[in-house]
């Protein structure tokens, strides 16, 4: 039952890319609707900037619907457009590496008395940590990042994450590994180490 | 190498990130479409406006080789700009150059700057300014809105002061930012903000701040008094006698008072700086006699604190908090954050104990006793004080016998009553105190 409502899915995106490939407008917006959540999620981990994460989907889809006569139809949509966003954020990351200032985004957040609640500290070390996190992983190098993000953040499965990267499960899993280990180095340097 | 505390907190961080990321709304295909229909025009229009400045640019460059003479040339640096460099007339001349037709003159928004001989400002606009290299001494009126100064490494936002700005070596060198009056924020340096207080400096690339140094004051006292005389005057003004908690910008007692005009400069030279030379960077400065702060203000100035990395402070103004509100669910509130404030962040176990044992004892009905009565056992716990962990786990389950952590404790206490040896022999395990 689950692989004829699978087979039913499959045929209706294929039927979406044929249409979308025509330059069906209805077709593209039905592709873009049911993938466009799980992208943005996946971008949100890939960047640190929610509106440059947003701007990746664009351009994503813009790469995506502009190059649908190379799409052989071997993986789902989603796993093509995941591929292409991955692209464009590994050129991101380089950009990012060659521009990137010393300038740390500050974020002040203006404590209203509504808002006070016995937990004060405990909100703020969790922004200090993700802060310092994000931190972490924008200093590591790309290879390294995209097999952190793949394997420890988005939790992909090792043959997914490497098809996407285009890379070994093996090798990838030894990066993810590597990275983690100068993220947690970063992340006691920066927050000091844990204690009781 | 890394303990368990250290993988859940990584662990913790990326659970964040993961959750923010599932949180934002989906753009519906109208806004994808919107956008790139936006995007087709700005890439003709950005061909469009290439084109025709290329050919703009081609014909004025050959409007230039036929009528501009051969040696006359630009203003040096080439490049061009809408608003004047101000630089000493010549490098190496005794005298500065300032900007601003008066000592209290200035040149837009309330700013008054001297660029020492050599130093390069460039003037973005009224309430921006560029120090490429050399010192800068600024005057900012307070009240006129926020005023950047950026230096190759880093940003200085200034809401009203009397500050210094020095550059070496462009961003190679650092910066170093020295404030008389006020506060400024800077930005930069590879991390959070810094609040640099009055009478307080940053050294380049240097995250936490030290006394200002004593030729910097007198030189800021010497070229600004009437602004350093104001903000005397205005703090004066402001009910005497109240007390404030540190961290509140300028204050009389400071070098402000010092550089009163009547004081002159050798009376800045002798006056301690607030924070006082020799007292360690980073640790807040005693309780002055200013006006009180509402509550809400002083939680704020705290949680800046936090985020600017300065826990020492921010535990200090939580204490003051504690000690002087009149309000108990204040202090109460002050009390619990200092308490994880020296745990968490300071690591001072024994200091945040004392904190949750006057908690304890100031509030007999207070409202965040189960926190603390769990937090003095964790810390008795972490200490392998078994006797004491023993006795605030059975007074903790006496006090909250259907607790969050009642059920745990129990069988804490039976487990270290069965088997002391293995129940001491397990601290930060995976169970739990209470």
């Amino acid at each position: 039952m689950a692989d004829e409502a699978a087979g039913v899915a499959v045929l209706a995106e294929a039927e979406c890319l044929a249409l979308a490939r025509r330059g069906d407008a209805a077709a593209r917006e039905r592709l873009y609707v049911s993938t466009v959540r799980v992208l943005l999620r996946h971008a949100r981990v890939l960047l640190r900037d929610p509106a440059e994460a947003e701007d990746l989907v664009q351009d994503a889809f813009a790469a995506a619907f502009g190059s649908l006569g190379r799409f052989r139809g071997d993986a789902s949509f989603l796993a093509y457009l995941r591929g292409i966003m991955l692209n464009l954020a590994r050129r991101r990351w380089r950009t990012a590496t060659r521009t990137r200032t010393a300038m740390a985004t500050h974020r002040l957040i203006a404590l209203a008395a509504a808002d006070r609640d016995a937990r004060m500290v405990e909100r703020i070390d969790a922004d200090r940590e993700v802060h310092a996190l994000w931190t972490a992983v924008e200093g590591l190098r790309p290879k390294l990042r995209e097999a952190f993000v793949l394997l420890c953040v988005e939790r992909l499965s090792g043959p997914e994450a490497a098809r996407l990267a285009g890379e070994r499960i093996d090798v990838l899993r030894v990066r993810a590994t590597r990275a983690k280990q100068i993220v947690l180095a970063n992340l006691r340097g920066a927050l000091g180490e844990e204690t009781a | 190498m890394w303990t368990d505390r250290e993988i859940e907190r990584l662990d913790r961080a990326i659970e964040r990130i993961r959750s923010d990321a599932a949180s934002i709304p989906a753009p519906p295909w109208g806004g994808f479409a919107d956008v790139e229909a936006r995007r087709r025009r700005r890439r003709r229009a950005a061909t469009v406006r290439a084109t025709a400045g290329l050919l703009a640019a081609a014909c004025l460059a050959v409007i230039a080789w036929a009528v501009v003479p051969a040696g006359v040339s630009g203003d040096g640096d080439g490049t061009a700009r809408s608003t004047p460099v101000a630089t000493a007339p010549t490098p190496g001349a005794a005298e500065p150059d300032r900007r601003g037709p008066d000592p209290g003159g200035d040149v837009g928004a309330g700013v008054s700057y001297v660029a020492e001989p050599g130093a390069v400002v460039r003037e973005m606009s009224e309430r921006i300014f560029v120090v490429e290299i050399g010192t800068v001494w600024f005057a900012v009126e307070p009240g006129g809105g926020e005023v950047r100064v950026r230096t190759p490494d880093r940003e200085i936002v200034v809401h009203g002061t009397v500050f210094a700005v020095s550059v070496r070596d462009g961003a190679r060198g650092g910066s170093r930012i020295g404030v008389l009056t006020g506060r400024v924020e800077v930005r930069g340096g590879g991390g959070e903000s810094v609040f640099v207080e009055a009478g307080a400096e940053l050294a380049p690339f240097a995250r936490t701040t030290a006394p200002l140094d004593p030729a910097w004051r007198d030189r800021l006292a010497a070229l600004f008094p009437e602004r350093v005389g104001a903000e005397t005057r205005r703090l004066e003004a402001a009910a005497p006698g109240e007390p404030i908690v540190p961290g509140s910008g300028s204050h009389a007692g400071s070098p402000v008072a010092a550089a009163e005009p009547g004081g002159g400069t050798n009376a800045a030279a002798a006056a301690p700086p607030p924070n006082g030379p020799s007292r360690p960077s980073g640790t807040a400065a005693p309780p002055q006699h200013l006006p009180a702060r509402p509550a809400a203000e002083r939680y704020r100035a705290v949680e800046q604190m936090m985020r600017a990395g300065n826990a020492q402070a921010a535990a200090e103004e939580l204490a003051t908090i504690a000690r002087s509100s009149e309000d108990d669910s204040e202090a109460g509130l002050a009390l619990m954050e200092l308490g994880r404030l020296c745990r968490r962040r300071l690591h001072d176990v024994g200091r945040a104990y004392d904190v949750y044992a006057e908690y304890l004892r100031r509030f007999p009905t207070g409202p965040l006793r189960e926190d603390a009565r769990i937090a003095t056992c964790e810390i008795l716990h972490a200490r392998r004080d078994l006797d004491g962990e023993k006795a605030c786990l059975r007074a903790y389950v006496a006090e909250f016998p259907h607790g969050s952590r009642a059920a745990d404790s129990r069988a804490r206490i039976e487990r270290m009553a069965r088997d002391p040896a293995r129940a001491a022999g397990t601290p930060g395990s995976t169970t739990r105190t209470p």
